[in-house]
């Protein structure tokens, strides 16, 4: 509507510009010709008012979060995600006191197309695959049987309450609850991550939460739609009901398959690009929002589709692309979601204040009340059945706060005001119970999470720099349970991952990575550290031998030109055999099986600093400015 | 057919007393199932020998091949007073080797987990130690790293020769072009970083001498073996078949 408005304003203008010619300008006060003089100063707003407000919105948004940080005590008490909210509501405060009507709702379209898509990239791109995968039986379990279980408990027993004349809300018919129910049982992913980003749980309870909060789109999408098309048809036959099954089915599926295929396409695209690698970032930040937005036009879920995206591209494009265009994809990423984050609370904030609301207070608490028993129960009765299968089963802690974190955020808010008002008569009570329920969750759940893990000393991750023993010994682990399960004559978890691997090294790495060298996660996690500390020695003037175009051969790829793979080898060689030689005099680790030659002096000192920057290296964790969990893990699984 | 009971499984003919399975806490069902699977293994035999193991097929591919079955002969490992290697094992070691890949249980406590984790590190352990003197040298670490399925023992001269590193694999990479020079200094990096979390500020006199069981604790502290050293097959109840 505003870009219409801007148009239109702008349409007016023109014809008063050419009529300045002709000689007869349109004036206010209708009076005789007069002509205007040539403008030495001129304001014209509604020519740049849209890309101006959105960019002062954002400007604000960031500003905000400076703020916030600015006292550095603030965020580990209370999660930003309020703090936001509360900017919010000021903001939509003063709007509303200024110019006496509700401040501009948040635009569903805008929220789905462009805020949502950025943070759940981040989150799939960053995903701890193996720990995805080893779970995903119970992840899927939450989230499709979970929130089925929530959006029919709590669209029944509110139907209940609606059904006691006293409250006045006898007009809301089953349905409508249902309906109700189904939009407020999904657990977000955005407010999610911005609760558990700070609290750091072991990385098992983080994944079960979050990845149901991604999974659930698929039934939030499929329930949502179907009471929406029931409410409005006359008569609902068996045949719609089995309708809707299948559409789940379709849904899910259609939006995972859709996401591998253009990973897989983005794979491939990454392949030809070393002659344009500025260009590289671009590929998969396209790629990851055509799957979403061609996931949306189907009506699947955009969600899962992203997710599927993200994960496949990861691996074969962190291959493929050079070394700076994976830091700005990285970095990019990280910035984009923090943006959508910051405005979607904001705008929650400001769409609150306004005269959208009903307020009844049975419906609201009792809407409240029924989110949490239920949660509680559903995570309760699920775990029990699941645990039979697990071979970690979940203890009460782990299962408390999986059900105190089933946080509500954006989605539910959007989908509320998307509800058709000419069916919804009471949709400004809707609006007003799920407000709350939001508030609720965010406000007292996300401040109180915190203290609540300390005091039930739940397991906390650790944010230690993988090192290569570490990696060594997972992979001695794997190959290990692999042998003992065919020794069993069992084919477990281990077994599906080897032969996935054996089919991924055979055709999909060959099709999708361009130089294809059998590259072990330990090896490149390996070389990775040494080049890092190969630079530290080579600034501090340590390494005087070695040629400094091969130290900093990945840093200055753009400048010199492209290197054949046997050149990249024989550096990587050289590099990998100085290193070792110096450090068989800087080890000393025994001293009579190693060759010791050159200076006494200098080996003590590359000695001396060797092992300040190994120790400093292993303290230190490699996340970035965002200090997600999952960051320090993105290397270390699969 | 089959008992519910923990701990109190149907004897099959002929084997050792099982007076010590009833501390192994495995039910009777998996024990009937590894029953069989043992007497397949063994083709009908009261024990088996290394030579069994071949007749598994996917365990060929499998880079430690050579070090899984040789933990299972391991004396150490058979909860045995003595030291060495065995010839053949019955049922029962067979059944002492399977348990230490049990998954924990709810009603554990500390101590009962803590003694858990300990006894599923010190497997780990006898798996790096080959030549059983209670510490993890540089030399075994690198043959972690490197190891070789043709029958060469790591020490022999015969490593220097080309046709030999022809033959082996790397456990890491399934790379052949790899060559060795990386695995060891591979190797040699994950050993300093060892001696770094151990034994802290070193002078450059001294000579670190192995990882012994307590380092090798102290390193996997972060890790939670007891919730990752499992093999799901442990907790599935399987349908118990009567003799």
């Amino acid at each position: 509507a505003a870009l219409a408005e801007a148009r239109a304003t702008s349409e007016g203008q023109l014809p008063g510009a050419a009529a300045m010619g002709t000689g007869t300008p349109p004036s206010p006060s209708g009076a005789a010709f007069e002509e205007t003089r040539l403008h030495v100063f001129t304001l014209d707003y509604p020519h740049v008012q849209i890309p101006f407000e959105i960019t002062l919105w954002i400007l604000l948004a960031s500003l905000a979060k400076i703020g916030f940080h600015l006292y550095h005590k603030l965020p580990s008490i209370v999660p930003e995600s309020c703090l936001l909210i509360l900017v919010g509501l000021l903001l939509g405060g003063i709007i509303f006191g200024a110019e006496e009507k509700s401040p501009p709702v948040m635009n569903s379209d805008v929220f789905f197309l462009y805020l949502l898509p950025p943070i759940v990239l981040d989150a799939g791109y960053f995903m701890p695959t193996r720990l995805f995968f080893e779970n995903f039986g119970t992840i899927f379990w939450y989230a499709v049987v979970g929130t089925l279980w929530n959006a029919i408990g709590i669209g029944i027993s509110l139907y209940g309450i609606c059904q006691i004349s006293a409250f006045g809300l006898t007009d809301i018919t089953l349905l409508q609850n249902l309906l109700f129910g189904s939009l407020i049982s999904a657990v977000d992913p955005v407010a999610v991550l911005a609760v558990f980003e700070n609290i750091h749980v072991n990385e098992q309870l983080y994944i079960l939460v979050f990845g149901e909060s991604l999974l659930n789109d698929a039934i939030t999408v499929v329930l949502y739609n179907l009471f929406k098309s029931f409410c409005q048809m006359r008569t609902i036959k068996v045949i719609d009901i089995f309708a809707g099954i299948a559409n789940f089915f379709i849904v899910g599926i259609g939006g995972v398959l859709i996401g591998i295929l253009l990973g897989f396409v983005a794979a491939f695209t990454t392949r030809f690009t070393h002659k344009i690698r500025v260009i590289e970032p671009l590929f998969v930040f396209l790629y990851s929002y055509l799957s979403y937005i061609t996931a949306e036009m189907f009506h699947l879920s955009g969600i899962m589709a992203i997710t599927a995206c993200a994960m496949t591209m990861n691996k074969y494009v962190e291959e493929n692309v050079s070394q700076k265009s994976y830091t700005t994809i990285k970095y990019f990423m990280k910035m984009l979601s923090s943006v959508s984050e910051t405005l979607i609370f904001i705008f929650m904030g400001v769409s609150t204040v306004g005269k959208n609301h009903e307020w009844n207070w049975a419906f609201v608490s009792f809407t409240l009340l029924f989110c949490l028993i239920w949660r509680a129960l559903g995570v309760f009765v699920l775990t029990q059945i699941i645990n039979v299968f697990r071979t970690i089963p979940l203890t009460f802690k782990d299962q408390f706060i999986i059900a105190y974190g089933g946080l509500r955020g954006a989605i539910c808010f959007s989908l509320v005001f998307l509800l058709p008002p000419a069916v919804f008569p009471r949709k400004k009570l809707f609006i007003t119970a799920v407000i709350v329920v939001i508030f609720f969750t965010v406000f007292i759940q996300g401040i109180t999470i915190r203290p609540l893990v300390e005091f039930l000393d739940v397991k906390r991750s650790n944010k230690k720099q993988p090192a290569v023993s570490e990696e060594i010994y997972n992979r001695f682990f794997d190959h290990v349970k692999t042998g003992i399960e065919d020794v069993c004559g069992h084919w477990g978890h281990n077994f599906w991952r080897d032969k996935f691997k054996k089919f991924d090294n055979k055709y999909l790495r060959r099709l999708l990575i361009r130089e294809n060298q059998p590259k072990s996660s330990i090896v490149s996690l390996y070389k990775k550290l040494e080049i890092k500390h190969a630079i530290e020695m080579a600034e501090s003037g340590m390494i005087s031998k070695v040629p400094s175009s091969v130290s900093l051969s990945d840093y200055h790829e753009g400048k010199i030109k492209p290197l054949s793979p046997t050149e990249m080898e024989n550096m990587r060689e050289i590099l990998t055999k100085n290193l070792y030689q110096i450090r068989h005099r800087t080890m000393s680790y025994n001293r009579h099986s190693l060759a010791a030659d050159a200076s006494e002096k200098q080996a003590k000192e590359i000695l001396i600093r060797r092992r300040h920057s190994l120790r400093e290296s292993l303290r230190k964790t490699n996340s970035l400015s965002r200090e997600r969990p999952v960051l320090a893990f993105c290397g270390v699984f699969w | 057919c089959g008992q519910a009971q923990v701990g109190v499984p149907r004897v099959p003919q002929g084997s050792a007393p099982v007076t010590s399975l009833l501390s192994l806490a495995v039910t009777s069902e998996q024990i009937e199932h590894l029953h069989r699977r043992f007497k397949q293994l063994s083709q009908d035999q009261l024990t088996i020998r290394k030579e069994n193991f071949d007749s598994i097929p996917d365990l060929e591919f499998n880079p430690i091949r050579g070090k899984i079955v040789h933990a299972f002969f391991d004396k150490r490992n058979l909860r045995q007073e003595s030291d060495g290697l065995a010839e053949e094992i019955n049922f029962e070691d067979f059944l002492t080797i399977m348990s230490y890949f049990r998954p924990i249980e709810m009603n554990m406590d500390e101590e009962q987990l803590d003694r858990f984790r300990k006894e599923k590190l010190k497997f780990l352990f006898h798996m790096y130690d080959s030549d059983h003197d209670g510490k993890i040298t540089l030399q075994e670490y690198r043959n972690v790293t490197w190891a070789p399925r043709c029958p060469i023992p790591p020490e022999s001269p015969a490593w220097s020769s080309p046709c030999a590193l022809q033959v082996v694999e790397e456990l890491l990479s399934g790379n052949p072009h790899l060559e060795k020079e990386s695995a060891r200094s591979i190797a040699d990096g994950a050993m300093m970083e060892a001696a770094s979390i151990c034994v802290g500020q070193m002078g450059p006199d001294q000579v670190y001498e192995g990882i012994t069981f307590e380092d090798f604790l102290k390193m996997w502290q972060g890790i939670d073996i007891e919730t990752k050293m499992h093999v799901r097959f442990l907790n599935v109840d399987t349908i118990a078949h009567c003799y």
